[in-house]
C-alpha cells in the first residue's frame, strides 16, 4: 500500500513504465471508444497524466490495468461530453477510423463495434478488447452487474445482426 | 463464420494505432510542467472559491440566457474589444416543434461569435443536440445527479416527457464551413447554442443557419426518426464593427 502523497520522481519512471506497457492498448481502446483518431490521442494522452496525478492514490485495490482503463474510459467520457467544443465533427463515421481491413473471412469486428451506441460500445470494448470479466466491467463502470450484463447481450446482439454468423460467447 | 479471440481481432484491425514517441513526449512534456503539489492544492482551492464565487453569480442570474460573453467565460478567452451585438436582423427560425433566434453576436470583421437561443414549442419538450444519446452521462448536458446517472435519468426526474435532436449548421455565402460549436442548456429546458466561424467581409455580412430535427428512435437509440424530421432556416445580417 502507498501513502497518498503528491507525485514525485519515481512516479515520472513509473508512468514511463505504464506508458510503454499500456500506451498502444489504451489508445486502441479510447479509439474504439470515441471513433476519432484525433480525440483518441488526447484521451490516451490525458489518461496517463491523469494517472500520475493520482498513482500517489493508488492502493493495488485493483489491478493496475483495471484501474488504467478505468481512468481511459471516464477520460472518453469527458471527452464525449465536450465533444461540443472540436471543431465541426459532429457525425465521425467509422470509416474514417484507421482500420486495417479484415482479412478474407475475418469478420470487421473494430468497425462494427465503432457503429455501436455509446453505452454499448464502452461494455464490448471493456469485454472484447480488455477481456474483462461482467464482475470487472460492472465495477470499473461502478454500474449495477445485471445493468453490463444486459447491455453486453444488447450490444452481443447487435453485432451479430452486424456480423453475419458472428457467435463469440465471450 | 470462424471464431477467433476478439482481442487478436481487433488488435489486428486496429494494427495502425499505436502509442508514439510524440504521445510519450507530450505526456512527460505535460507532467514537466505541473506546478509543485503544495502550490497544486492552494490552486486547487483558490479555483474551488472561485467556482463557489461563480455558482453564486449563476444562481442570481438563472433568469437571463447565456450569450457570447456567457461562453468566453467558459472558455476562458476574452471577447475582441468590439460591441456586443443583440438587436440582430434575422429571419426564419420559425419551425413547428421549436424556434430559433440569433441572441448576441460578436464579429470583428474576421472572425464571428454568435449564440442562437432554441425554444421548444411545447410544454415538456427537451432540446438536445442530435449527436447526444440518451444513454450518455448526464454531464452531457452540463446537469449532474447525485448518483451520476444517464441523460434518460435526468430526463425522467425533471419532468421532460419528450425529447427532439436538434442540428444547426451555420452557412456563409450557401456554403458549409467549419465552425466551433458549444452549448448550455437554459434553467427552462431551452437551449443555447454558441457558434464560432471565420467570417472575412468589409460590408454586412450574411449568415443562414440550417436547422434539423429529428425525433429519438428508440429502436436504434439515437435521433434518427424521419417522421419529425424537419428543415428550416434561420436568416441573420451582422453589422460590421466601427472602425476604430
Amino acid at each position: 500500500m502507498r501513502f497518498a502523497q503528491g507525485p514525485c520522481r519515481d512516479d515520472t519512471e513509473k508512468i514511463e513504465t505504464l506508458m510503454e506497457t499500456y500506451g498502444t492498448q489504451v489508445k486502441r481502446l479510447c479509439c474504439l471508444i470515441l471513433q476519432d483518431m484525433s480525440l483518441a490521442e488526447d484521451a490516451a494522452q490525458e489518461t496517463f497524466i491523469k494517472a500520475w496525478r493520482s498513482l500517489a492514490k493508488f492502493r493495488g485495490e485493483c489491478s493496475e490495468r483495471t484501474w488504467l482503463m478505468r481512468i481511459a474510459v471516464n477520460t472518453c467520457r469527458d471527452v464525449q461530453r465536450t465533444a461540443w467544443f472540436r471543431r465541426m465533427d459532429r457525425r465521425v463515421t467509422p470509416e474514417e477510423l484507421p482500420l486495417a481491413a479484415p482479412e478474407p473471412g475475418e469478420p470487421a469486428l473494430a468497425e462494427a463495434i465503432a457503429r455501436l451506441p455509446a453505452g454499448d460500445r464502452e461494455v464490448i470494448v471493456l469485454r472484447y478488447y480488455q477481456q474483462l470479466s461482467p464482475g470487472e466491467i460492472a465495477e470499473l463502470l461502478r454500474q449495477p452487474l445485471n445493468t453490463v450484463k444486459s447491455r453486453l447481450v444488447r450490444a452481443k446482439k447487435k453485432l451479430k445482426q452486424t456480423l453475419e454468423g458472428w457467435n463469440d460467447d465471450a | 463464420m470462424m471464431m477467433r479471440d476478439p482481442k487478436e481481432l481487433l488488435d489486428r484491425q486496429l494494427s495502425g494505432v499505436n502509442w508514439t514517441q510524440g504521445d510519450r513526449r507530450a505526456v512527460l512534456c505535460t507532467i514537466g510542467k505541473e506546478k509543485p503539489v503544495m502550490k497544486k492544492q492552494v490552486v486547487t482551492l483558490l479555483a474551488a472559491v472561485m467556482m463557489l464565487v461563480l455558482l453564486m453569480g449563476v444562481a442570481v442570474a438563472a433568469t437571463r440566457l447565456w450569450g457570447v460573453q456567457d461562453f468566453a467565460d467558459r472558455f476562458g478567452e476574452p471577447l475582441p474589444t468590439v460591441p456586443v451585438q443583440e438587436a440582430i436582423p434575422q429571419s426564419g427560425g420559425d419551425g413547428s416543434e421549436m424556434t430559433v433566434a440569433a441572441t448576441s453576436s460578436v464579429w470583428d470583421g474576421e472572425t464571428v461569435r454568435m449564440t442562437l437561443h432554441c425554444q421548444p414549442k411545447a410544454e415538456n419538450l427537451l432540446l438536445m443536440e442530435a449527436c447526444l444519446q440518451l444513454d450518455m452521462p448526464v454531464r452531457n448536458l452540463d446537469r449532474d445527479l447525485p448518483e451520476g446517472g444517464t441523460i434518460a435519468d435526468w430526463i425522467a426526474q425533471a419532468g421532460f416527457t419528450d425529447v427532439l435532436g436538434v442540428a444547426i449548421e451555420p452557412m456563409l455565402n450557401g456554403a458549409y464551413m467549419p465552425y466551433r460549436v458549444a452549448w448550455h442548456l437554459e434553467e427552462d429546458g431551452s437551449y443555447t447554442l454558441y457558434y464560432e466561424f471565420d467570417g472575412v467581409a468589409d460590408g454586412p455580412l450574411d449568415v443562414r443557419f440550417q436547422c434539423v430535427t429529428w425525433g429519438w428512435d428508440a429502436a436504434r437509440e439515437s435521433f434518427c426518426d424521419d417522421a419529425r424530421n424537419e428543415v428550416f432556416d434561420l436568416h441573420c445580417t451582422l453589422t460590421p464593427p466601427e472602425a476604430p
